[in-house]
């Protein structure tokens, strides 16, 4: 099954899994379009696309996060994260986040491969988001005034996503086996978040964390990217039947009339 | 992994944040802090987790509700993580209903902690370590089977080490044998030239010998009387037998003196032998000369010609036989020797 949503996204993890398991930059290319296209994740055109446009500029960025490529690897996924997250608390939604952190990361490759002096990488990559981001507030600011709609921030709080409490438990149950198919994970999952607000949290967190033999902030960090995770997988999960869905009413709605 | 930023950032600021409650150079600031520090990060999303599911819980109120509300018109990625966060609380709520997780306080020894590891808190689970347990027990029996074939293959190794060894020492035998013969070699070569030596040697005496014996042969063998001197008596003889220009039956006397040291003799040959035939004499069945070539006298008669010495003749008859190179006697002279 094809996903055509978000696919940018899978296709930067999918080079990320590829060099942690062995493929080399080189090969990424060949390994993307055999491995990608054959697990039907992306379609090949779309990867050649896609790698064509950053190949040695994606190789340079990976080798300035660390000359290990699994400590390269993990170092992108998490400054990917950290562009996400900082771009979605701006007001960004999720979808067009994905996007505008791929494009943030496109320019710090390009600059470093022009010879860019990059003293620090993180800071270097908070800086070009803010351009990217005020370029995307001034593009979506000239569309909605050419659609003579009202800017997305002044809409009042979509409640819609509550609305369907039922869609979002099964996708969140798919979510749970395919994201997060370790026991030890889904027990961590479950035991860090099943707690009342009060002081009796750290306590309960503390014992989890001896338990599961870790410390208090790597089971906080853990416990944050497995949440991460699930949630992306259940948001698209949830655009992903709700457009079916929709597509299903409007169908039997036109049908019932004729 | 972590990198530290010199101020701290304490929750209440990143409250702030999450809000979205700074001025743009606070953000800015609070930005470049979150990606410089990773703990802090972290802190924040796990901050805006908390929230999220405080408000869920209805935990909320006064001032705290009004911002995080008012925060979810200027975030709106936050609605979906509220909305996840009510699906996350019911399947928890869910899963403690079927199977609570208790989770002890009290101290676990470290056995304990390991058979916790073996508890089944759901089928999924129970059937994940029965399929590991399973996993185990071919493991077991692979490595079983595997030791023994190693062990095997060891015993194997160790043999083949054995007659590594034994052959190295064979080896080492057979060097020294090779060295001995070597020596052998060297010193039978040594031998040999001495044998070469004294084999030359031998050489050169035995030609000296045959030399010396071919001289004193040559000095034995009776040659034509022309190549000797002097001759003090010559007799010439005819066949006995007549008709074959012998000297009809008569018996010759040959009186020699003492003095004579040798006797030159002429035999007179059948008619039929002609010019340049080779003969071999012979006096009383022992021959004395041979190859003697016929030569043809004054008279045309063919005779040879030979010298005998005294002392080969003995007092009384004696007989001379005169046989061609078939072997066939052709004449015989018979005559009486004296010495005066």
């Amino acid at each position: 099954m094809l996903i055509p949503y978000n696919s940018r996204y899978r296709i930067r993890i999918l080079e990320v899994l590829l060099l942690r398991n062995g493929c080399s930059l080189r090969f990424r290319q060949e390994c993307l379009e055999n491995t990608a296209a054959r697990a039907g994740l992306v379609e090949k055109r779309e990867v050649t696309y896609l790698s064509a446009v950053t190949a040695t500029a994606f190789e340079q960025l990976l080798l300035r996060l660390d000359s290990d490529q699994e400590i390269a690897a993990g170092k992108y996924e998490l400054l990917r994260q950290k562009l996400v997250k900082c771009l979605t608390w701006k007001g960004c939604p999720e979808t067009e986040a994905d996007t505008l952190a791929d494009t943030v990361l496109d320019r710090v490759a390009a600059k470093l491969e022009q010879g860019e002096h990059v003293k620090n990488m993180n800071a270097y990559a908070c800086e070009v988001m803010r351009f990217v981001w005020l370029e995307h507030i001034r593009r979506r600011k000239e569309k909605t005034t050419e659609d003579g709609e009202m800017p997305e921030t002044a809409v009042e709080p979509d409640i819609e996503v509550l609305k369907d409490p039922d869609l979002r438990m099964r996708c969140l149950r798919t979510c749970l086996a395919e994201v997060v198919p370790d026991e030890t994970d889904r027990m961590l999952i479950v035991g860090y978040y099943d707690t009342d607000s009060g002081g009796k949290n750290k306590d309960i967190r503390k014992s989890l964390a001896e338990k599961l033999g870790l410390t208090a902030t790597t089971l906080k960090v853990k416990a944050c990217r497995i949440r991460d995770r699930l949630e992306k997988c259940i948001n698209e999960c949830v655009a992903r039947l709700s457009v079916t869905k929709t597509g299903n009413s409007v169908t039997n709605k036109q049908g019932g009339n004729t | 992994m972590t990198m530290q930023t010199d101020s701290i950032v304490n929750e209440a600021e990143l409250k702030r944040y999450l809000y979205s409650e700074m001025s743009d150079d606070e953000r800015a600031e609070t930005e470049e802090k979150l990606f410089l520090d990773d703990e802090l990060f972290f802190e924040a999303t796990n901050l805006e987790n908390a929230l999220v599911d405080d408000y869920v819980r209805n935990n909320l109120s006064g001032e705290e509700l009004t911002r995080f509300e008012r925060s979810l018109q200027l975030v709106p990625e936050r609605q979906q993580k509220v909305a996840n966060a009510v699906a996350l609380q019911e399947y928890i709520v869910g899963e403690r209903e079927n199977e609570p997780v208790t989770i002890t306080i009290a101290e676990q020894t470290v056995w304990q902690k390991l058979a916790d590891l073996f508890t089944i808190r759901t089928p999924t689970f129970g059937y994940g370590m029965a399929g590991l347990l399973l996993m185990l027990t071919f493991l077991s029996v692979f490595l079983v089977l595997d030791n023994g074939r190693k062990t095997t293959e060891l015993a194997r190794l160790q043999g083949e080490q054995q007659n590594i060894q034994e052959l190295e020492k064979q080896l080492a035998d057979l060097n020294g044998r090779e060295g001995e013969l070597q020596k052998q070699i060297d010193g039978e070569r040594e031998t040999s030239g001495d044998l070469s030596e004294e084999l030359q040697q031998e050489k050169t005496r035995r030609e000296q010998i045959e030399r010396e014996l071919a001289r004193l042969k040559k000095q034995n063998e009776i040659v034509p009387p022309t190549q000797r001197n002097p001759i003090i008596a010559t007799f010439i003889l005819f066949p006995t037998g007549g008709g074959k220009g012998g000297n009809d039956g008569e018996i010759k006397d040959l009186a020699v003196g003492r003095e004579t040291k040798r006797i030159a003799v002429q035999l007179g040959l059948p008619d039929s032998v002609k010019s340049g035939e080779r003969f071999s004499v012979n006096l009383n069945t022992r021959p004395i000369a041979r190859n003697l070539a016929a030569r043809a006298a004054g008279n045309g008669r063919k005779t040879i010609q030979l010298t005998i010495l005294p002392a080969d003749l003995q007092e009384g008859p004696n007989r001379l036989g005169v046989t061609n190179t078939a072997g066939s006697e052709v004449s015989r002279y018979i005559f009486n020797f004296q010495k005066k």
